[in-house]
């Protein structure tokens, strides 16, 4: 433990650690310095002199961001002194920045206008001066810069070079210093993968989100928190409404989204979101009043005889829940299915146990770290950032990818079978861990079958991947022991099975294998129980909810079909009876994190439509047979003791990829929107009906 | 742009040429600039490739050299012509003419001050002050300072030059 250094702030005692600079020493008292460059979470740079304050016995005014705390320290963070000469550093920023705070973004928000009114900085003393040269706009997608309303804080800069890719820096010097990229070059030819970090660590209305312009003052936003959805990390995301619309979402307590979390929800507010229940009337789908709907569906499900379900990964676990007791209980149906091809229910039974599931947490904390598959570094970007800072402070990182990434730079092994081949590297990894005794025996002894596991592994003919039984060795030895991660993605789920031996070999048994996917609640298919997949359906009633079978081509045959979701996706535009969907950020409710937990979701975005829940209660009501929730805290119940019923005795998966899913779903890059994105968002408005979520999915694919 | 038409260098040409350079400078600490200036002077400029080939060696951002190398004059992101021409519009020049002889100079290249031909003979560029203000008005071709008596004579060369 670091030693405490007592010290004066204002007449106040603080009592701190030894190292810690004096702005986050007052702000342990109540304190807050003024400050433009320093950004908590960010290396500071000193560079701003806004936070300047008197040091009692001193004749210089300190930098209270970089100075460190010395014991007995007397500091006056208001004074004569220190006020003038903040309000001169002031001055001299306002000098050259053009203030149209009538029509700026940031109005409301912006620290230089708070601190301007704060220090009554309230004419130009000095002549505005905007240097010739300085881009007031670029032609970038999803970020607005303009480079006349820049104060240099270099915050972006610090925040790119962190979370992302770092193409930012001062370029030039003295008036004509900018901060952009290489040559001057567009975002998107710099390496920008547009998490938009830069956005939310800007002061000024220099950067500002294109997609949150003219929807609402800053001063008119209500937020609310809750967890990203487009993918199973679950990033903390902060949903910012104005006037019954979403504005624009923000990183959390986290500090990070990746780019579809920062810009990806316009899907939310699209003109094309289905807002009323259709039914069909004489061929066309017509509007209709949600009683009549369930009327219809209810009826028109019963007539079939025989029902079957099939639920999509982005809805929650209480909709799922309710959705699996609607179908099995009150229309009858026997089988649920789910739309993302059993992955779920395929890979859990792989361990028998919810516990092995890793989140980004367990892989930041990891020391080694074992990742599958060409999916991740692009995919999703939270990982890769907790993999850069797990490598920061030592993890060792072994890569099996037949490419070149960003993560293959950090790799400590980096292994390049063909691709297709990494469940037999893995294979590999598992029989040289036994061969050379690396394995941990007593925890496979524990492990159901696991002496039998171990003795087939070891006696196993491995096909040749051209990799060398060197470097074959060489990662079973990194891997071998202290607290390790398997990550795949883009992989059959074979690989994920090979690899989840590996970690039971180890004797890795929880939270050791993440595997993100490209929903929000993967896992809630085990709320199900046993899942036929869809080629198994063939009941002539179907109820789709949150799932859109039909764009890929494996929709079952149906006589009546009901479907629930946000657009008239494929799938909707055969329905009998088409009901709105909330989108994931609009629910209340939980999903299965990638850790395996239960997560809490909120609606965090506003919605009209009733909850998920209670549209699938209704219908079984106006099916004859009610649901036994009287309200969401009954399904979550419900869902909880499900969930505790799961854990199951540990045992070693199957080797052999028989009844696999093929392959977990998979973000690969998001690529960026052509020629515009305005332009863009115009054709989704006007045609592409996406699934759940599904626009963001679209432009990856 | 004029001048952006550089020769072109494959990209194993490139690294071999890096190579040495890089082994000068790689793992001492502070030597940015040095390197910078070697690469410039192997290159003619700082040739966008190399710079990130650079940056990868370094484990660097290639904003970070950017950032850098912008910061001086001294360094160049397009290639320059093998004749560097410079007029000196300090105040001695400025009043005996420097501005009639850079429009003169312009029209002769087809170029303003600041850019290259596309055939890369010629960078034409104005400077301060080249420290003979008694030769007012001069102008450098290279490294030898040209008088006004010269001027046609000059011009007359880089015409033929030309041709």
């Amino acid at each position: 433990m670091a030693k405490e250094i007592s010290l004066s702030i204002d007449g106040r005692t603080a009592t701190v650690a030894e190292g810690t600079t004096i702005l986050q020493a007052a702000e342990t008292v109540g304190i807050e310095i003024p400050r433009l460059c320093y950004f908590a979470g960010l290396p500071p740079s000193g560079s701003c002199r806004l936070c300047l304050v008197e040091l009692e016995g001193q004749g210089r005014l300190a930098v209270a961001c970089t100075q460190r705390v010395k014991d007995g320290m007397a500091v006056h963070t208001r004074s004569e002194r220190v006020d003038e000469a903040r309000s001169f550093v002031l001055e001299l920023i306002w000098s050259t920045h053009p203030g149209d705070c009538t029509t700026c973004e940031k109005s409301g928000a912006c620290d230089l206008q708070k601190y301007t009114y704060d220090y009554d900085v309230d004419k130009h003393r000095y002549p505005l001066h905007v240097p010739d040269g300085f881009p007031t706009a670029y032609d970038d997608p999803l970020i607005e810069r303009d480079l006349s309303l820049c104060i240099l804080c270099g915050r972006c800069i610090r925040a790119c070079r962190e979370q992302s890719q770092g193409i930012l820096d001062f370029m030039q010097r003295g008036m004509a210093t900018a901060v952009t990229t290489s040559l001057d070059k567009p975002l998107v030819d710099s390496g920008c993968d547009f998490c938009g970090g830069c956005v939310a660590v800007c002061p000024v209305g220099c950067l500002v989100e294109r997609n949150r312009k003219l929807r609402g003052r800053e001063w008119e936003l209500e937020s609310s928190a809750t967890r990203c959805g487009f993918c199973s990390l679950g990033c903390d995301l902060i949903v910012d409404s104005a006037h019954g619309q979403i504005v624009r979402t923000r990183p959390g307590e986290d500090g990070y989204l990746c780019v579809r979390g920062k810009f990806g929800w316009d899907y939310l507010a699209s003109d094309n979101r289905l807002d009323a229940p259709l039914v069909r009337s004489g061929g066309a789908l017509e509007e209709t009043t949600w009683e009549e709907a369930l009327a219809r569906a209810a009826k028109g499900l019963a007539d079939t005889g025989s029902v079957a379900g099939i639920v999509g990964p982005n809805v929650t676990n209480e909709a799922v829940k309710a959705f699996g007791d609607l179908v099995t209980g009150s229309l009858n149906g026997e089988t649920v299915a789910l739309s993302s091809g059993g992955s779920s229910t395929g890979v859990l039974a792989t361990f028998g146990s919810l516990k092995a599931l890793a989140d980004l947490a367990d892989l930041e904390r990891a020391k080694k770290i074992l990742a599958v598959g060409p999916a991740l570094a692009e995919g999703y970007p939270r990982a890769r950032l907790a993999i850069k800072r797990a490598v920061g402070r030592g993890a060792k990182l072994i890569v099996i990818d037949p490419g070149d990434s960003e993560l293959t730079a950090l790799a400590t092994l980096h292994l390049k079978p063909p691709a297709g081949s990494e469940a037999d590297v893995l294979s590999a990894i598992g029989k040289a861990l036994i061969m050379g005794d690396l394995h941990n025996a007593d925890a496979v002894e524990q492990i159901r079958g696991g002496a039998d596991a171990a003795a087939r592994i070891s006696e196993q003919e491995v096909p040749a991947t051209g990799i060398g039984p060197g470097q074959i060795t060489e990662a079973a030895k990194l891997f071998a022991e202290g607290k390790g991660v398997l990550m795949a993605a883009g992989v059959p789920c074979v690989a994920i099975r090979r690899g989840a031996a590996l970690l039971l070999l180890t004797g890795r048994v929880k939270g050791s294998l993440l595997l993100p996917y490209a929903a929000a609640n993967p896992w809630s298919g085990v709320l199900l129980g046993a899942d036929a997949g869809l080629s198994g359906i063939e009941a002539k009633g179907l109820v789709v909810l949150g799932a859109d079978p039909a764009a890929t081509g494996s929709m079952p045959s149906a006589s009546f079909l009901v479907v629930q979701d946000l657009f008239l996706t494929e799938t909707a535009r055969k329905a009998d009876v088409v009901l709105p969907l909330r989108g994931i950020a609009e629910e209340e409710g939980t999903v299965i994190g990638a850790g395996g937990k239960l997560i809490n979701v909120s609606a965090a975005a506003p919605s009209d439509l009733p909850a998920t829940w209670q549209v699938l209660a209704d219908l079984a009501t106006a099916a004859g047979k009610p649901l036994p929730y009287a309200s969401l805290r009954d399904v979550r119940t419900a869902v909880k003791d499900a969930i505790a019923s799961l854990e199951g005795e540990l045992q070693f998966p199957s080797l052999s990829g028989a009844g696999d899913p093929g392959e977990l779903r998979p973000y690969g890059r998001f690529e960026l929107p052509e020629p515009s994105w305005v332009a863009r968002s115009q054709i989704r408005g006007g045609g592409v009906a996406p699934g759940v979520q599904g626009r963001a999915e679209e432009v990856a694919a | 742009m004029a001048g952006s038409e550089s020769p072109v260098i494959t990209a194993d040409e490139l690294a071999e040429r890096l190579a040495p350079i890089l082994s000068k400078y790689l793992g001492k600490e502070g030597a940015v600039i040095s390197l910078l200036q070697d690469v410039q002077e192997e290159f003619g400029f700082l040739e966008e490739r190399a710079m990130t080939a650079v940056a990868d060696a370094l484990r660097l951002p290639v904003s970070h050299l950017y950032g850098v190398a912008s910061f001086y004059a001294q360094f160049y992101f397009e290639p320059r012509g093998r004749n560097i021409v410079r007029i000196c519009t300090g105040t001695a020049c400025h009043i005996r003419g420097a501005p009639a002889i850079q429009t003169t100079l312009e029209e002769e290249l087809g170029i303003s001050a600041g850019e290259t031909t596309d055939d890369l003979e010629f960078t034409l560029e104005t400077v301060n002050c080249v420290g003979c203000c008694a030769l007012a008005p001069v102008v450098m071709v290279g490294d030898q300072v040209v008088r006004r008596k010269e001027l046609q004579k000059v011009i007359n060369a880089l015409k033929e030059t030309e041709e």
